[in-house]
């Protein structure tokens, strides 16, 4: 079998696998590791649209979120609110299968179903200087009553645009970027970082 | 720096919008029947206003909707927040020299 090559990891030539350590030192406030990759397809529709919200719903085996930055999970998948009428549907590692499945539920309904995968790449931050890591270059507000675990928000990070998402209560973010920002916004993450002392994690 | 209130995403940095100029500009029904001088005032003039301003806004940055707001030109205050399409809310406007 040939290498997929649409997965191939953003960082390849950073050669972060080799670099990896088990878990971060008591010492270190932040542990960096690249995500693998894994299926996104960017959906929109009219939620007051029985048929597209019930179709949505099926698909996914959770209704979708209506207020922006929430975000609603049902096994691997979660759906992410972008914007009103706007989601991004995220898990597995099969994105042609994850369109499918959406467009099949969305049969004959006003919708729009694009798998956006491959263009993203996402980076974890965690550790109790993950927060003041990403604040340093992002106007959100990454305390933890403000940005609740289950909430995700777009913004800028020193320059680039990012969807920023806490999937629990620990001190963590998942920092997805545009891939060909991946390399920026690695380094970028890895400076900002090092006075807390970083540690490069598995993915 | 100004503090949004994105209709959408709630208060959030001005660096993540874009700034959309004034709001209520129509375009002209028939613009071959305008004469220049009707042309350039729509395409260019504008009020400059002392006070405050309707003006648009998109989230780029965030949920990359458009919306309207009402802003004080000396102050800074924004004053209100409105859908696209909306017709501005009743407003006391301060008057400046
Ligand atoms: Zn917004």
């Amino acid at each position: 079998m040939p290498e997929i090559l649409e997965h191939h990891s953003a960082l390849a030539h950073l050669g972060l696998a080799a670099r990896a350590v088990a878990t971060r030192d008591a010492g270190q406030g932040v542990g960096l590791a690249e995500a693998p990759y894994r299926a996104a397809v960017n959906l929109r529709g009219r939620l007051d649209d029985a048929g597209f919200a019930a179709g949505a719903e099926q698909a996914l085996g959770c209704a979708l979120p209506a207020e922006v930055g929430a975000v609603a999970t049902a096994g691997e998948l979660s759906a992410l609110a972008l914007g009103p009428g706007e989601w991004l549907v995220v898990g597995g590692s099969d994105g042609p299968a994850l369109r499918a499945r959406l467009l099949a539920a969305l049969e004959g309904v006003f919708a729009s179903v694009v798998e956006v995968g491959q263009q993203y790449a996402t980076i974890r931050i965690a550790g109790p200087k993950a927060a003041e890591t990403l604040q340093k270059g992002c106007p959100l507000d990454f305390d933890a009553a403000a940005f609740p675990a289950g909430r995700c928000a777009q913004s800028l990070l020193s320059k680039i645009d990012v969807l920023v998402w806490k999937r629990s209560e620990e001190p963590a973010f998942e920092v997805t970027v545009r891939r060909s920002f991946a390399d920026y916004a690695w380094r970028w993450l890895h400076d900002a970082a090092r006075e807390y002392g970083v540690a490069i994690l598995a993915g | 720096m100004l503090l949004i209130d994105c209709p959408h995403c709630g208060p959030r940095a001005e660096l993540e919008f874009s700034y959309g100029h004034e709001a209520h500009i129509e375009r002209p029904k028939a613009p071959e029947a305008l004469s220049d001088a009707e042309w350039a005032d729509y395409l260019f003039l504008r009020d400059n206003t002392k006070g405050v301003i309707l003006e648009r806004w998109v989230h780029s940055h965030g949920c990359r909707r458009w919306f309207n707001v009402a802003r004080d030109t000396v102050t800074y205050e924004i004053l209100a927040v409105y859908p696209m399409g909306a017709e501005p809310p009743a407003l006391e406007r301060k008057t400046y020299v």
